[in-house]
């Protein structure tokens, strides 16, 4: 290796260092508040570096809103918070234009911004909203633009959508469509803490304690490390690994094990596949590694495919969890992987 | 890709340590699966022939034990092969290294990385981490040496193929032929241990590292048939292999005549002696008028004829030495040397040879005065033990008496003293070493016994005395023998070519010219024993044939080639008959 190769090397060691020291101390910040839930921080935090949508589903007081909200603190950005209701319009989340009259009584229209034009836009119990109301935010999420009276304008970078629902409490409520739910990167479930957690949190919130958070990130350092992701180099095999797992979620492929053929009607769509990959490069570089592994191919599976993968008729029936899916789908290709040795 | 770039010979160089390390890896991994394929081709072959030998012990179907072993060595050379020759590229080798040391695909990567021409900054970051980590790797901890999968199943097929072919097959899988065969079995190993125990028992007086090996192993053989280790066929192939042993170590030396054989003459010459003196005292007993005497006289003489051992020779000879000196005769009976000689070479009572020997040499030397005519008596005797002795396995002793008898000759008794002591010396060792043939002949005699009443138990379909040359009381096969038409059915077809043999002249003084064919019988022929009980039998009966030159010498080699045609055969036709 050259000596332009070696300082290349340097450089990239230290920008992967630097990338860990930010992550590290977004956790920092984020732990001062949220008591346990560590795979749901490292998996926000991990969406939050690939510049994905994160849906966070959990029963009501688990702290999916505080997560937000806490990380949000830790990041120097523009922060908004929308709360999905049956009447919320879509202008109300994109903003509209309005007749304002200026100073020399010229009358003109003016568009007023909605929040979803901030950095980071929290959408409370978006599955409350119509169908017509949600759909607002899927140019915002995938185009990262919106558009208003004929008039398209562009977000500012990063722009992420952390989005809450309720799995339990369905009455009045809209399911959130298919093309909206390929958007999000990640699914995360937040589960239910355990006791030391709960004892923790007691002590935190009954207490006459308060945490400051400080920030931990700016906007340029998070665009920084989200270029930082992308570099990261993957091998042909593992890649492989992570394609064949997006083809088992579908039943007609030849991957696919016998759950997926007996209750899935549609698999992941390429966006699985781009979540995984890109999700594992983060955790490579979280794991102190310029590599992706199998590994973390395996640890994106289930936020990265559960909400992408549709139930037939006999898998609502049977009550059949997509998360069983994806578990048999990993393992199926795992058994079905080459590169394997009779010793 | 740019020329620039492709001309670049960077990161081959600095793949050069991870290649190094796969290359250990792969050699690793190649011993890991020769173990895994010997493991997997040596349990499903001896699953495979545990089956065959278990339904070849049922149905009596001959097998040679060395296939086993030829099998097996086969087997794991075929692994060997396999395994040299398994492909076992660096890309394989290197992402199953990454899963089993847990290195989280930094090889792989750095393998892919490595021959890229032109690698990011990352990804010279990402090769100087898995070099780093290549560095601290040993293939021992990625592949370390463990039994391999599967191990315990082929251990079970192994020990399965051990037992059906160690242990006896139990009785629940007999049918009462094959049980009467193993009883009949049983029978002679119990018949032959005690031969087996006494040729030990002589081998190792004499030290004769020839006879202790066969006695051991007739002794083995013996125990094996008296456990129902072995079926029929086994025991008359084992029972063949002793026999040669046996007559190895019967006939050292062909062209001499048997001690035993001079043991007998001398018997027989004192007896006839005691017989004659006993006839002529009963003689001189009538003469004088007392018939009583000269009737006891004479069936004691009858006795003497019939007697069957030196001892009861002695016995009846002092009741005749009684009885002449009750007529007031004078009477001269074979000196106890002779007879102890006789009993030494019978095997009974060596060290009764020595002593008298060395008796005798005491007495000699000690200067003990002996008038002419005992000087000469002694002499006559001493030359007649020589005489008898001349020509057998004691050529030494008998040249050792006859020196002692012509000093005596001479009036040298020290003389005569000092080669009997020296004669003594070797008695011992001679007569054990006799004992010891004899010994042989005894147990080979047993062994012929053993095969007969195991073929014609095969025969007969119940025990007895078998036909053919090893029953023990035969030494030819008779014309008339059942075994004749056992044997051959029919004329039995040949492929080899006819030959005309000069003979002997025929009893009316004519020229004969016998016809005979040379080479195998064909395979096609028919015969209702298997080739492998007749052959050995047959054969060594046509060695012993020549031997003793009960055949005429014109046909003597014929005789021979056509045997050894058949032997070079043997192999093909078992096979056919199988």
């Amino acid at each position: 290796m050259d000596q332009a190769g070696i300082d290349a090397a340097q450089e990239a060691r230290r920008a992967a260092g630097r990338f860990r020291q930010i992550v590290e101390a977004l956790r920092t910040e984020v732990g001062k508040v949220i008591v346990g839930m560590t795979a749901a921080v490292d998996d926000t935090l991990i969406a939050l570096l690939c510049s994905g949508h994160v849906l966070l589903e959990g029963v009501p007081g688990l702290g999916k809103t505080l997560l937000v909200r806490t990380l949000s603190e830790a990041l120097d950005l523009r922060f908004s918070r929308i709360q999905f209701t049956p009447d919320l319009m879509p202008a109300d989340v994109t903003g509209t234009t309005v007749l304002a009259e200026s100073a020399g009584g010229e009358r003109q229209f003016h568009f007023q911004p909605g929040p979803v034009f901030a950095n980071v836009v929290l959408a409370d119990e978006i599955n409350r909203a119509t169908p017509k109301t949600q759909s607002a935010l899927l140019e915002a999420m995938q185009e990262h633009s919106v558009t208003v009276a004929g008039t398209t304008r562009i977000l500012e970078e990063p722009f992420l959508v952390f989005a809450t629902q309720n799995p339990i409490e369905m009455e009045g409520t809209y399911p959130l469509p298919e093309a909206q739910l390929d958007r999000f990167l990640f699914k995360i479930r937040v589960e239910f803490p355990s006791l030391d957690e709960l004892h923790e949190i007691m002590n935190r919130t009954t207490g006459d304690l308060s945490h400051q958070v400080d920030k931990a990130a700016t906007r340029d350092e998070i665009l920084a490390l989200t270029n930082i992701v992308r570099q990261v180099p993957i091998e042909p095999h593992v890649q492989d690994f992570a394609l064949r797992l997006v083809l088992a979620t579908h039943p007609d492929s030849d991957d696919a094990p016998d759950t997926t053929r007996q209750f899935v009607r549609y698999g992941s769509s390429p966006r699985g596949a781009q979540a995984l990959i890109l999700s594992s490069k983060v955790r490579a570089l979280m794991d102190e590694r310029f590599n992706v592994s199998i590994e973390d191919i395996k640890s994106s599976a289930l936020p990265a495919l559960r909400h992408r993968i549709v139930l037939n008729f006999e898998g609502r029936a049977e009550g059949i969890d997509t998360d069983d899916i994806v578990a048999d789908a990993v393992a199926a290709v795992e058994r079905t992987s080459g590169k394997g040795l009779p010793v | 890709m740019s020329a620039e770039a492709a001309e670049r010979p960077l990161l081959p160089v600095e793949l050069r340590p991870l290649l190094h390390l796969l290359g250990r890896i792969r050699l690793r991994v190649r011993v890991l699966l020769w173990l895994r394929l010997a493991t997997i081709g040596l349990g499903g072959a001896a699953a495979l022939l545990a089956t065959v030998l278990l339904v070849s012990k049922l149905l009596a179907i001959y097998y040679p034990t060395m296939a086993l072993v030829q099998v097996g060595g086969l087997v794991l050379g075929l692994c060997l092969v396999l395994a040299t020759a398994w492909p076992l590229p660096d890309e394989t080798l290197a992402a199953a290294t990454d899963r089993r040391a847990g290195l989280q695909d930094r090889l792989a990567t750095a393998l892919y990385l490595g021959r890229q021409s032109e690698p990011s900054p990352m990804a010279q970051a990402m090769l100087g981490d898995a070099f780093a980590h290549a560095v601290l790797l040993q293939p021992a901890q990625a592949f370390p040496l463990c039994p391999p999968r599967g191990w315990k199943p082929a251990m079970g097929a192994l020990a399965a193929l051990l037992a059906v072919q160690l242990l006896p097959l139990p009785a629940l899988f007999l049918t009462p032929q094959m049980r009467h065969e193993k009883a009949e079995l049983r029978e002679q190993g119990r018949r032959l241990l005690p031969v087996a125990a006494r040729l030990q028992h002589k081998a190792r007086e004499s030290k004769d590292p020839e006879a202790e090996k066969a006695a051991r192993k007739l002794r083995r053989l013996a125990e094996e048939l008296k456990l129902g280790k072995l079926d029929k066929k086994h025991a008359l192939l084992k029972l063949n292999e002793v026999d040669k042993e046996l007559a190895i170590v019967q006939r050292p030396d062909p062209k001499l005549g048997t001690a035993q054989r001079a043991a007998q003459r001398i018997a027989e010459q004192a007896k006839s002696k005691v017989a004659e003196q006993a006839e002529s005292l009963a003689d001189k007993a009538a003469s004088k008028g007392d018939p009583r005497r000269a009737e006891q006289l004479r069936e004691l003489s009858k006795s003497v004829a019939k007697a069957k051992d030196a001892s009861e020779v002695e016995k009846l000879s002092s009741q005749i030495r009684d009885l002449a000196s009750q007529l007031g005769e004078p009477v001269e009976l074979p000196s106890r040397l002779a007879q102890a000689l006789a009993d030494a070479l019978a095997g009974r009572d060596a060290q009764d040879l020595q002593e008298e020997l060395e008796s005798l040499q005491q007495a000699l030397e000690s200067g003990e005065q002996l008038s002419e005519e005992e000087r000469e008596e002694l002499a006559e005797q001493l030359q007649e033990l020589a005489d008898n002795l001349s020509g057998t396995e004691l050529q030494e002793l008998a040249e050792q008496l006859a020196e002692a008898s012509k000093c005596m000759k001479q009036g040298d008794c020290e003389g005569a003293g000092r080669c009997l002591g020296q004669a003594a010396q070797g008695a011992g060792g001679a007569c054990r070493l006799a004992a010891v043939s004899r010994a042989a002949g005894e147990a080979r005699e047993g062994v012929g016994s053993c095969s007969g009443d195991l073929r014609g138990q095969s025969q007969c379909g119940a025990t007895g005395a078998g036909v053919g040359p090893d029953d023990g009381s035969q030494t030819s096969i008779p014309a008339n023998a059942p075994a004749a038409k056992l044997y051959a059915p029919r004329s039995t077809e040949t492929s080899g070519t006819l030959q005309r043999v000069p003979a002997q002249m025929n009893p009316s003084g004519g020229p004969v010219t016998g016809t005979t064919t040379q080479g195998a019988p064909d395979v096609g022929s028919r015969s209702t024993v298997p080739y492998y009980e007749v052959m050995p039998e047959y054969s060594r009966v046509a060695e012993e044939a020549l031997t003793k030159e009960e055949i005429p010498p014109a046909y003597r080699r014929t005789v021979r080639e056509y045997f050894d045609a058949l032997q070079s055969g043997a192999p093909e036709q078992a096979k056919a008959e199988e």
